[in-house]
């Protein structure tokens, strides 16, 4: 790749030689020559050859040949030959652009620089290289050095602080904002949310000194902190709930993920715990469904769902990097992803690192689980499990005793009356002594006499339906495929689409064949009629397109009647061989004695009572008297569906059982694909694997040029002395990061608070929040981060403790400029004014824009962002974010000015207002928590008094439109 | 510079420009992170209006942009690629072929010539395929890449690649790039606007992650216009309010925001969101109109082909192209064909039918697009695009049995340009006899993009942005202009 780069290079090189005559070059060459021997030779490898072609090449840019300096390195060309003013290298001497260089060294003195700039003017010209052994190739592998380690990110902390330090100790402030200001700003920053007006008088009102700090405390224990808080974390994890790519399926039980981290930062989980679930959270807790919940951070990256064979590896690793880069960036701030195909340009991290630390991923995969969530809300499922336990003994004394007698009363009544068997019914609903599946799907009884299929549905299946034959000669079957909710478009079959296709029906009595001829059908697809089911053509078949989500039945006449014998068995088999997965889903046959021609597809007869009834008096019949004990417990059996007081206790238990089975949820982790099922999609085929057993290092990331297998490691620039290394483990990862002794502690201390802060104050104190790195920006106040790093490490990783020692500075105190809300805090400000909002926490969200719950709730589809959202510069969620843009657009202004949603939002505040007394020093306190001045007023009368008039008096239409510029206006979403 | 004024909008191109001047060089796009920041920098404020009209190096005829996306993969060799070696060598198997080369391994045919003629067209005689009687009329206009290859075998991916030259779901496109670079210079309109097959085809592939702006600020990602209903998303008053009480409200909010931004004197971020509620009614009374096709003279009409029923929708969206271009939009990008299989030139069972219907869609209304923008004075600055993700193989794919249709091939495709100072009549670069492999002069996507960039005046390796820790470019380490096709 870097091929053509330098072929591009060499010919404007080459092109800026042509200009002046030969013997002019040489003389200029020659004069070239003598400066670079007397004065810059001499600064070359005193400031620049350390990094630029000696013991690193950093960018790529290797200076010790004339060669390398004319080739450039990543950011480009660095030095064209006889063109210094359009050398770049220049600038970056001059410190007018970045990089600066030498970086973080003082400038050149101007003289020194002037001689360079004639230097290239002139030519460029070297006598020799700069080092003896100097090649164009970069050099052997790289080494980290110790020197690397005393690098201020990846140094040690700081930690002689006095105690009783401050925040303010570190900086300078000047005047302090408002209470009113602050209580706002506090609303904001910490909840997401406005403050209502009475809350804001209850602020000051209180004129104690800790009135401050007491704010701090409620807000930082309200629900509402984790709904913020998480939002920013989940822009560092690049949440979202869909798999992108092709077909950007939804990953619909990714949301646990969002869901943990909201409950991890209201309970104040140690930030040391919440780094190592979200890595190895399986490993570490499995019995803890937060744990398992925090797994989704690994897995929240995209991946594609169809993949080619030639893709499969590459794709896999792409994969692992996902989560390795990931990790790097949002709890260490480092670019690991960079070492991926040679040792990171910038910082000391070398391939080999990245391949190690890539092998504990290496059977990481995504899976749906089902993990039992009673634990979260401290629901004691021991309570559950006692009236359960109750409910069951209530309901089998009955079944014992009170069943009994009112079983005897009601078969008297109906025998006295006769009112409810019904009389030669067309048909008799046949009730299988056993119904199975070939392909592995299971039935369940339903009340009115038919089967529901469920579980495994396979592409072509086989059912086999055997009873009693109930009575002699009969004349006619009739099979029914039930519409059903469980199924796709309702059913009746199992297909994608809801369709049937049966392609064979053969039913025998006592192994004797029938004959069946004469079929009929409630409704024929075309091409694939009733007959087909009955021909010699074992693949065609009957089916209903597009009729889905109705009951059908197909009557089929017997021409063998004679062949029915009384209690022989009598066998169905249906199969299905005609398109992948059209079973029936819910099955029913029936028998008739009576004349074929007069059947009807009617469901007379159908009523739970009629079949259960009919069913007694077969039993009863046959009997001839003779009750035993079984017979009982059959009747019993089938007679307790009629029996209210048995109903309602089964129903109570069935209640109770379901509550607890509700807590069973099924989540997104990612673990280990060894034991776990990997989540797959019909779109990878059959051989590609879901992972592969060895992580291999790769050349230049290159799939095809595996070098050997890699063993689990760490950054060697963030290891000191012994780390544990035990095989391939996620947890040994988890282990090293918030290792504060030897691992990568102190750094991942830094990078959190630093982004605390950041929120809190504008700006990072790094305010390269995702890179510490080499290429990233210095710490503006390194002995106030590392001061906040050791605060949080010595307070055992107490978030919170952070966030309370900086909102009590008179630095978060302070004055300051507006700043802009993101987008889901203007969606909630508008919102929370509307009195609309639904506060229900956690949970599936929604794409809906209608939405009435808090913006974190919006479901994250990769290729469907919701729109008010992205307007609002939403990160686009496929890599980590530390920082989002602000930008300021047309569209976002025809959202205030037209959305219907945000209409709505400007007609419930215009609800909320329009009882008041005052409606409009309301409204100013809702929305921006003051009062109007009395110019602001008199504006505010007009305004609503002529829109009144324009609007023919419709006082809420004027008052809606009031609200609807309180909250477009800068004062609603910039928050000083 | 668009001087022709349609709007009455079009903002002065070269405000900006003392911004962007670079010490010393003249050359500006480092010079923009300044202007345009993202995580990496002391401020994440896009200044003043992200969409400003920015200037250029300097070089580059280019102003603007209209990709017509031959989305599902063209095939090359019945198209532009004329190959008389695959003539020759039909009903042949292709010796050392790759079976995984394409997408079903599994049903790899023998060489298939192409069921079109090729004849030679215009003063240049390049080759043309008889699928395309209008666009062969234009073929001096059109400057050739016909060495163009790609890394994935798979549509996804190689749409990913073509749009943001990486087969990833993470980078931001072209059109996010370019107006990064560049801004708009009609503040009234998107300045990057999609449009995909409105038959109810479906989306490309990998949806609208093919126009997003990956880390680049939200700003730049390409307005997707709805072939139904409301084009562009808010563009409509709310029911129950007219443009007067509209207008007494943004008077009321301007009232509003004046009081308060006495407060904050220097915050420009305030103003510039004021000036953002007087653009928005400003593009809600006028962007309809850029909508509006069917005010355009009859003659402008059946040039496009509106009247055709195979190639109406197509057309529409040309035109539509044509005058969003005309009133300063940047970049416009318009998909032929829905999803894959038939729904796009995606010929796997039968190419012959397959590009016979796709060239049918589009022949006319592209060739209508180019004759109008050279009428039109336009031409020279409006850079045309065709081609897609990947090219199709010589060998045939079999359907039924039959070798009747051709499968993916990441090895050879063609694009050709044309406008915005590119070299008609001319081909660059060239595959092997069969056309199985770029052979001669071969291209890959980042030349094309660097391409682009260059005709637009810019540098594709100083259009950077500082992303967690690395600048980014549009051609990530590679990319090299084609100055052959270059005018």
């Amino acid at each position: 790749m870097k091929n053509s780069f330098t072929l591009f290079t060499l010919i404007t090189a080459l092109m800026s030689y042509a200009v002046g005559n030969e013997l002019d070059h040489a003389s200029k060459m020659a004069a070239s020559q003598k400066i670079f021997s007397n004065e810059v030779r001499g600064m070359l490898i005193e400031r620049c050859v350390k990094c630029h072609g000696g013991k690193k090449t950093r960018s790529g840019f290797n200076l010790t040949t004339r060669q390398g300096l004319l080739l450039g390195g990543d950011q480009g060309v660095a030095v064209i030959a006889g063109e210094p003013n359009e050398s770049p290298i220049i600038s970056y001497l001059r410190h007018t652009e970045e990089p600066f260089m030498p970086p973080k060294e003082s400038r050149l003195p101007d003289p020194l620089i002037e001689k360079v700039e004639k230097w290239i003017a002139l030519g460029a010209a070297y006598d020799k290289p700069l080092l003896d052994n100097a090649t164009n190739q970069n050099e052997g592998p790289m080494e980290v050095t110790d020197e690397d380690r005393s690098y201020w990110a990846f140094a040690p902390l700081k930690t002689d602080f006095p105690s009783g330090t401050k925040v303010d100790d570190f900086l300078k402030t000047g005047e302090l904002a408002s209470p009113r200001t602050l209580t706002r700003r506090l609303y904001f920053d910490l909840t997401g949310l406005p403050p209502s007006p009475e809350e804001i008088d209850q602020f000051e009102n209180d004129n104690s000194p800790e009135s401050h700090s007491k704010l701090v405390e409620q807000l930082l224990g309200s629900k509402q902190f984790g709904e913020r808080w998480a939002r920013h974390w989940l822009d560092i994890a690049r949440f979202a709930e869909s798999h992108g790519f092709e077909q950007d399926y939804n990953r619909n039980f990714a949301f646990h993920y969002r869901d943990f981290v909201i409950r991890a930062f209201n309970e104040n989980m140690p930030y040391d715990q919440f780094v190592r679930w979200q890595i190895a959270g399986d490993e570490l807790a499995p019995s803890n469904p937060m744990a398992m919940m925090a797994t989704g951070f690994l897995g929240a990256g995209v991946f594609p769902t169809q993949i080619t064979i030639s893709e499969a590896e590459r794709v896999r690793y792409d994969a692992m990097d996902d989560m390795l880069a990931t990790m790097g960036s949002a709890m260490l701030a480092t670019t690991i992803g960079c070492a991926r195909c040679h040792d990171h340009k910038y910082d000391p991290i070398p391939t080999k690192d990245y391949y190690r630390m890539l092998s504990a991923f290496t059977t990481t995969v995504r899976s749906d689980i089902d993990i039992d969530m009673s634990s979260l809300d401290n629901k004691s499922n021991d309570e559950l499990t006692h009236k359960i336990k109750k409910a069951k003994i209530a309901r089998n004394d009955y079944a014992n005793e009170g069943l009994i007698t009112a079983f005897r009363t009601w078969n008297r009544e109906r025998l006295e009356t006769k009112a409810t068997a019904i009389k030669n019914p067309q048909w008799d609903i046949l009730s299988p002594k056993s119904l199975l599946s070939q392909g592995g799907a299971t039935f369940s009884p339903q009340s009115d006499g038919s089967h529901l299929a469920s579980g495994k549905n396979a592409a072509f299946d086989t059912y086999t339906f055997i009873t009693s034959t109930p009575t002699d000669n009969l004349r006619a079957f009739r099979l029914e495929a039930l519409a059903h909710k469980s199924m796709k478009k309702g059913g009746p079959g199992r297909a994608s689409n809801g369709n049937i296709a049966l392609s064979d029906l053969k039913v025998t009595c006592g192994g004797r064949p029938l004959k069946l001829a004469n079929p009929r059908a409630t409704f024929e697809q075309n091409n694939l009629p009733v007959s087909a089911i009955i021909d010699d053509n074992p693949k065609s078949a009957w089916a209903i397109d597009p009729q889905f989500g109705k009951d059908h039945s197909a009557i089929f006449e017997i021409t063998n009647p004679e062949d029915c014998k009384t209690g022989e068995d009598l066998v169905f088999v249906l199969k299905f061989e005609n398109n992948t997965g059209h079973n029936i889903g819910r099955l029913r046959l029936s028998s008739s004695v009576h004349e074929p021609k007069t059947l009807t597809f009617s469901k007379e007869n159908a009523s739970p009572e009629e079949i259960a009834t009919n069913q007694i008096d077969k039993l009863i019949k046959a009997a001839k008297g003779k009750f035993d004990n079984k017979l009982r417990a059959r009747l019993l059996e089938i007679y307790k569906p009629l029996n209210k007081e048995w109903r309602e206790l089964d129903s109570a238990l069935t209640n109770l059982e379901s509550e607890q089975k509700k807590t069973i949820t099924k989540v997104m982790v990612c673990s280990d694909g060894n034991k776990v099922k990997p989540m797959r999609h019909h779109t990878s085929s059959g051989s590609i694997p879901n992972f592969y057993k060895q992580t291999h290092f790769l050349k230049r990331g290159d799939t095809r040029q595996k070098g050997e297998v890699a063993k689990l490691g760490f950054l060697q620039v963030l290891t000191r002395g012994d780390v544990p290394r035990p095989e391939q483990s996620r947890s040994a990862i988890a282990d090293w990061i918030t290792d504060s002794k030897n691992g990568a502690g102190h750094l991942l201390a830094r990078v959190i608070v630093n982004r605390i802060w950041q929120h809190y104050l504008g700006q990072g104190i790094v305010a390269t929040p995702n890179d510490f790195g080499f290429q990233g920006q210095r710490p503006s106040n390194p002995e106030l981060l590392d001061w906040l790093a050791h605060e949080l490490i010595d307070k055992k990783w107490n978030l919170k403790h952070i966030h309370r020692i900086i909102l009590n500075s008179d630095a978060y105190r302070a004055k300051r400029m507006p700043r802009r809300l993101e987008a889901e805090a203007i969606r909630d400000n508008a919102l929370a004014v509307s009195d609309l909002m639904d506060k229900k926490m956690y949970g599936a969200g929604t794409l809906k824009e209608e939405m009435l719950r808090r913006s974190i709730y919006f479901m994250i589809k990769r290729t469907k962002l919701v729109p008010i959202m992205q307007s609002f510069d939403w990160p686009d969620s496929l890599t980590s974010l530390g920082k989002r843009a602000v930008t300021t657009t047309p569209s976002q202004a025809l959202i205030f000015i037209n959305d219907p949603n945000m209409r709505r939002m400007a007609e419930g505040f215009a609800k909320r207002i329009s009882a008041k007394s005052d409606p409009i020093k309301e409204a100013y306190q809702i929305a921006y928590g003051r009062l109007p001045s009395d110019g602001e007023l008199a504006a505010a009368e007009t305004f609503i008094g002529e829109q009144q008039k324009s609007h023919s008096n419709d006082k809420h239409k004027a008052l809606s439109d009031f609200c609807g510029a309180l909250m477009s206006a800068n004062e609603f979403i910039y928050i000083e | 510079m668009i001087k022709d004024n349609h709007c009455g909008r079009i903002e002065n191109a070269f405000t900006r420009r003392e911004l962007l001047q670079r010490a010393g060089g003249g050359i500006g796009m480092l010079a923009l992170n300044s202007l345009l920041t993202g995580e990496g920098k002391a401020s994440t404020n896009i200044g003043a209006n992200p969409m400003a009209s920015r200037y250029p190096h300097g070089f580059g005829n280019a102003k603007r942009v209209i990709w017509l996306f031959i989305n599902g993969g063209p095939s090359h060799v019945d198209t532009w690629d004329y190959k008389p070696g695959l003539e020759k060598a039909n009903g042949k198997k292709l010796e050392g072929f790759d079976n995984t080369t394409g997408f079903f391994d599994k049903a790899v045919g023998p060489l298939l010539k192409s069921p079109f003629e090729f004849k030679q067209y215009g003063q240049s005689g390049m080759w043309a395929s008889s699928i395309f009687p209008h666009l062969s009329q234009h073929v001096d206009k059109m400057a050739f890449i016909k060495s163009f290859h790609t890394e994935s075998n798979n549509h996804s991916p190689a749409l990913f690649m073509a749009n943001t030259g990486v087969p990833r779901m993470s980078n931001p496109c072209v059109g996010s790039w370019v107006t990064y670079g560049l801004g708009t210079e009609n503040q009234n309109l998107p300045a990057f606007v999609v449009m995909s097959d409105p038959l109810n085809r479906g989306l490309p592939k990998g949806h609208a992650a093919n126009w997003g702006s990956g880390f680049l600020p939200g700003a730049f990602q390409g307005t997707w216009v709805r072939s139904k209903g409301e084009p562009i998303p808010n563009l409509k008053r709310i029911t129950g309010l007219s443009d007067q009480q509209q207008r007494a409200q943004l008077d009321f909010l301007g009232k509003l925001n004046a009081a308060h931004e006495k407060r904050y004197p220097a915050e420009t971020e305030l103003t510039a969101r004021i000036k953002s509620f007087e653009l928005a009614y400003r593009m809600q009374q006028e962007a309809p109109e850029c909508f509006e096709i069917d005010n355009e003279p009859e003659h402008i009409k059946s040039l496009y082909g509106i009247g055709e029923k195979r190639c109406a929708h197509f057309a529409r969206q040309c035109l539509m192209a044509r005058r969003m271009v005309e009133r300063g939009v940047r970049f416009v990008q318009i998909y032929s064909g829905g999803m894959e299989n038939a729904r796009s030139w995606d010929g796997h069972g039968d190419i012959k039918k397959n590009h016979t219907q796709f060239a049918g869609e589009t022949d006319q209304p592209i060739a209508g697009l180019l004759a109008d923008l050279e009428q039109r004075g336009m031409l020279d600055e409006t850079l045309v695009i065709w081609g897609g993700e990947f090219g199709r193989l010589p060998v045939s794919q079999l359907s039924g049995g039959k070798p009747t249709g051709r499968d993916h091939n990441p090895h050879a495709g063609c694009y050709w340009f044309a406008g915005g100072g590119t070299r008609g009549g001319t081909s660059y670069g060239e595959t092997d006899e069969v056309g199985h492999k770029a052979a001669v002069d071969t291209v890959e996507i980042h030349d094309i993009h660097a391409t682009i960039l260059h005709l637009l005046g810019m540098d594709h390796k100083r259009l950077t942005y500082l992303h967690s820790g690395r600048r980014f470019r549009l051609t990530d380490v590679s990319g090299r202009v084609i100055h052959d096709v270059v005018a």
